[in-house]
């Protein structure tokens, strides 16, 4: 039985007089894998900041397991922030000694083939991103917190991060909680797919069983009430309809065509169905 | 070598795409017993799946019978108890019960389906 | 991370060394500053540039994240909050402390003479700019908003106290100084630490009123992340508000019951009544009665003619105090003078006859000074201005004697610690030069009794004697012993007394009487303890009324005896007195003893040593 990596219990954040976090509960178990989604200003990147102890929530707690110290979290966001004015010789040097990594696994970084002696500022967004990745990659992480980072990379690089990322998850047991929007070569990865609108959580499911929740059909007719859909979308194509819940027995009972989705498609028609929550009101 | 390569819109789940692409490649014969299957680690890293995932398959596969995992060096293929005969005809039925989902969407009936097949037959096995 | 920040400021301090031992070497060499040594133009930079520092390390205490965009990665890192501010602070706080001590040993080692701000002050200045900097800094981004609003928290805080401190003076009826005298900047300090509260008070009440800001510091930065400042700001002042008018409190406690209101200062009039003056009011206890005048009296007055008292009220005048009434009456107002108090107030000036209390002011020039002569019936005050280069170089003299010869009246002035010769003072204005061929290495005391003009300095005592209208020396005594002293007696010196004939002193540690017929000293015994000023010496109150108090080594016994011609008569003992203590003290009045044990105070009658008692008293 795997235990909790990772509890989040009446988490609560405002910036100001807006509330970017409103009683969020969940956990998260070793070695999971979980992406985060949502619309922008969702919360996502405020979730994240807190599991990371960048931000301390106004009310409610973050507690990791016992086996968990602040050293074996490695946190990324899109700011990048680094001491930029240190060579990468001297930040990855202040990484490891500060996260007081034993043997630290330099492997990633090493394939980066980057030239020691210059300074961090000099690096461009793609270079900075991997070197960023490969020193919280060398902290052998038990929990991973990546936000949005990975488009700046050319996607031969994105490659070498994701299975680095991999072989991390096989050899640590790293759980790997992300936020990401483009999908492609990293659907496979995040068993649970949470989504987020208005500081909360409203999906939370593995992945398999959202795949299987979720279909698309595509006709000109409207559908009969008796198919539940989450979302539609008019094009030229004719109406698309993003089945939810998907039943089996909907095959036996409709002609219907019930197209399997992919988790991004999946992501995208659930986010589109909050933006039209959010045009009616 | 296995080669094949996931469908992420496939209504079958990952890890049952891995068993079967595995499945496929003992019956085929391109893995034979005693072959030894990619760790874990670097099928993951080239399907770019999650671990877990390949993990899953690689255990449900043992447990199916088709391979043996021997502590320390990895996954065996193993067919020594298989009926391979029988497992193909199941494997079989599941292709053709896939088929005749999709054929009876089209608005095909059986009888055509059955003609279908029959004149494709022949047309088989008249080829040199 | 913590070497990283030891190193870094290490770095910082070495540059900033550099700039402060650079800089001065530029304006020396340079010779911007003419005709000052390195060290003159050294010390006031390093001085003023040590208080940008303290500035400067409070203020960038996040200036470095903030510049490289490493505040995040800073927060994500395996460290508490708490931690993170130690780590940040403790390289600064070294940093400070290190230049501070440099600045002491430079200070100690001579550089005090060239530094523009007094030690207590500098310091005081440096470490609270340096403390309030630090509890400020995560409350903005911007470098320079971070500094100006230190200074002005400073300044704020500076006002606070001194305002808290003048509300509470004023409650406890201590009127007499005024705000502008009070407030201001923490140049103050040195003053109030002298005058009116201990240091010690003083620290404790800016510890109360500063403690808020740093405490609501520690409290907020628990919550410190990367959500704009003005977050931070909020719940930073949501915590400051209460704590610090709590503090404020604490620190009005503190002051009211650190002012020294328990010090009392006693005199016994002529009729038997005890004067009971400190900060706050004054007491005049009659035998069954007490009355309390909300009125400062620094209580040697300067003439006692029963019923009436008169005193010289601090920046004011003179003022007549009736005992019976307990009115007051201002006799004289002195004028301002360009804001300073007259240096005509001290002792030296000081001289009564008849209804007169005459004192100096100063002239319109720095050669000139003004004789006032206060009548103390008609309550006229006369001016007379004197004009001599004695008066630039020596200020003004001691009044020794008045006479009238031919119909005119002269005033005998001498100098005290000068080299200068007497003068005599006319009434027309006129200056006259007594020289006299005796030449003084020294500065000497003067003293005139007995017709005779008595010069005494380190290394020699002259005897002169007027003589044709100049003044001649009739003995001239070379001595080792400069602590001659006679007639103990803060009051001055006035003319209601006949001639003195009797000259009683100490010389070398022994009791002497000094013969007036043929001016040799007579040995009268060991003079027990040294002077404390005004308590323990001898005490004339009466022509050839000569008292001589003793105290026993260890302060534990006081004798009083009579002196009459060589003879020294044991009057009274006093057991178990300790002198030591400071609470302590023992005065000897005309008409009586006052003894001060603590709080408990005794008076007895002269010379019979009958306890008076006052029923108000104690």
């Amino acid at each position: 039985m795997n235990q909790n990596v990772l509890e989040v219990r009446n988490l609560r954040v405002r910036f100001g007089k807006k509330v970017a976090l409103g009683d969020i509960h969940v956990q998260f178990r070793k070695g999971e894998s979980a992406v985060i989604a949502g619309s922008n200003g969702a919360g996502k990147s405020t979730l994240l900041r807190c599991l990371a102890g960048v931000i301390h929530p106004d009310k409610g707690q973050i507690l990791y397991a016992g086996d968990v110290p602040r050293e074996k979290i490695a946190f990324i966001s899109d700011g990048l922030s680094l001491f930029e004015n240190m060579t990468l010789k001297q930040g990855l040097d202040f990484h490891q000694r500060t996260f007081r990594i034993q043997d630290p696994d330099e492997s990633f970084f090493q394939q980066l083939r980057f030239s020691l002696n210059q300074k961090i500022k000099s690096l461009s967004v793609g270079e900075r991103t991997l070197y960023h990745l490969s020193l919280l990659l060398s902290q052998k992480p038990a929990v991973l917190l990546i936000d949005e980072i990975i488009h700046a990379v050319d996607p031969y690089l994105r490659e070498k991060f994701l299975e680095a990322v991999i072989e991390a998850i096989d050899k640590y047991g790293t759980t790997m909680i992300t936020i990401n929007h483009t999908f492609s070569e990293i659907q496979n990865i995040p068993e649970r797919v949470l989504i987020m609108e208005g500081g909360r959580f409203i999906l939370d499911e593995k992945s398999e069983s959202l795949k299987a929740k979720i279909k698309k059909v595509v006709t000109d007719v409207d559908l009969p009430a008796e198919i539940p859909f989450v979302f539609k979308k008019e094009s030229a194509l004719g109406k698309e309809y993003f089945i939810y819940p998907f039943q089996d027995d909907f095959r036996r009972k409709y002609a219907y065509d019930f197209q399997s989705l992919e988790l991004g498609e999946i992501i995208k028609a659930l986010i589109g169905s909050e933006y039209a929550k959010k045009r009616m009101s | 070598m296995i080669r094949f390569s996931i469908d992420s819109s496939s209504s079958v789940p990952v890890f049952q795409q891995v068993i079967q692409a595995v499945k496929l490649e003992i019956l085929s014969g391109r893995l034979k017993n005693g072959d030894q299957l990619p760790p874990i680690r670097e099928l993951a890293k080239i399907l770019k799946l999650n671990p877990n995932t390949v993990a899953k398959a690689y255990y449900t596969l043992e447990e199916e019978g088709f391979i043996e995992s021997k502590r320390g060096s990895g996954n065996w293929v193993n067919t020594k108890n298989m009926k391979l005969d029988s497992f193909r005809r199941g494997m079989l039925e599941d292709e053709l019960r896939l088929f005749l989902d999709r054929a009876l969407t089209l608005g095909a009936g059986l009888e055509d389906i059955k003609n279908l097949i029959e004149r494709y037959a022949a047309n088989e096995s008249k080829r040199p | 991370m913590l070497k990283k920040e030891c190193r870094d400021i290490l770095i910082q301090s070495f540059l900033f060394a550099v700039a402060m031992i650079a800089l001065p070497a530029v304006i020396f060499l340079a010779g911007i500053i003419p005709k000052q040594p390195y060290v003159a133009i050294f010390m006031p930079t390093f001085q003023s540039g040590l208080l940008f520092w303290a500035l400067f390390m409070g203020v960038s205490l996040f200036s470095s994240e903030r510049g490289q965009k490493g505040m995040e990665y800073l927060l994500s890192l395996p460290y508490s909050r708490l931690q993170l501010l130690g780590i940040k602070a403790l390289p600064r706080l070294l940093s400070i402390l290190f230049f501070y001590l440099v600045f002491l040993v430079l200070f100690y080692q001579g550089g005090r003479d060239f530094v523009a701000l007094a030690l207590f002050s500098f310091s005081f200045l440096y470490f609270v700019l340096f403390y309030l900097s630090l509890c400020l800094s995560p409350l903005s981004d911007n470098f320079l908003v971070l500094s100006l609003v230190s200074l002005f928290t400073f300044v704020i805080f500076n006002e606070i106290f001194f305002l808290i401190a003048w509300l509470l003076m004023r409650l406890a009826g201590i009127t007499y100084f005024s705000w502008s005298e009070i407030s201001g900047t923490f140049l103050s300090l040195e003053w109030a630490a002298e005058t009116w509260l201990s240091f010690l008070v003083l620290i404790v009440a800016a510890i109360f009123i500063l403690l808020p800001l740093g405490l609501a510091m520690l409290f907020s930065f628990k919550k410190f992340d990367v959500r704009p400042s003005k977050i931070y700001g909020r719940r930073y002042f949501k915590f400051l508000a209460p704590s610090l008018v709590l503090g404020i409190l604490c620190a009005s406690l503190t002051v009211w019951f650190g002012i020294d209101r328990g010090s009392s200062y006693f005199y016994l009039t002529q009729d038997q009544k005890l004067i009971e003056s400190n900060y706050i009011s004054t007491k005049i206890y009659d035998h069954d009665s007490v009355s309390k005048l909300l009125v400062h009296f620094y209580p040697y007055p300067a003439w006692d003619a029963p019923p009436n008292l008169y005193f010289f009220y601090w920046g004011e005048g003179l003022v007549r105090l009736n005992t019976d009434t307990g009115a007051t009456e201002m006799i004289y107002q002195q004028p301002k003078f360009k804001g300073k108090r007259y240096w005509g107030w001290g002792y030296s000036g000081r001289f009564k006859y008849e209804n007169i209390i005459s004192l100096f002011e100063p002239g319109r020039a720095p050669d000139e000074i003004q004789l006032v002569l206060i009548d103390t019936a008609t309550k006229n005050a006369t001016r007379i201005p004197f004009q001599h280069d004695f008066f630039r170089d020596s200020g003004a003299p001691q009044i020794l004697d008045t006479v009238v010869r031919e119909g005119k009246r002269f005033w005998l002035a001498g100098f005290s610690y000068s080299t200068m010769h007497p003068l005599r003072l006319w009434e027309d204005g006129r200056v006259e030069n007594l020289e006299y061929k005796e030449q003084l290495l020294d500065k000497s005391s003067t003293d005139y009794v007995n017709g005779m003009l008595i010069l005494t300095s380190a290394n020699s005592m002259i005897f002169l004697k007027e003589k044709d209208n100049a003044f001649v020396a009739i003995k001239k005594i070379s001595q080792e012993d400069k602590y001659w002293r006679w007639n103990w007696s803060r009051f001055p010196v006035n003319r209601d007394s006949a001639e003195i004939i009797e000259l009683y002193g100490k010389r070398k540690e022994r009791l002497v009487r000094l013969n007036p017929e043929t001016l040799e000293f007579e040995d009268l015994g060991e003079w027990k303890k040294f002077e404390d000023g005004y308590s323990i010496g001898i005490h004339s109150f009466n022509p050839n009324e000569f008292y001589y108090t003793e105290e026993d080594w260890n302060g534990r016994t006081i004798k009083i005896f009579k002196l009459e011609g060589r003879q020294k008569t044991l009057l009274k003992t006093f057991e178990n007195f300790d002198g030591q203590q400071r609470k302590n003290g023992f005065q000897i009045f005309k008409s009586g003893t006052v003894i001060q044990k603590g709080k408990d105070v005794h008076v007895y009658s002269l010379p019979d040593f009958q306890e008076i008692k006052y029923k108000k008293l104690g």
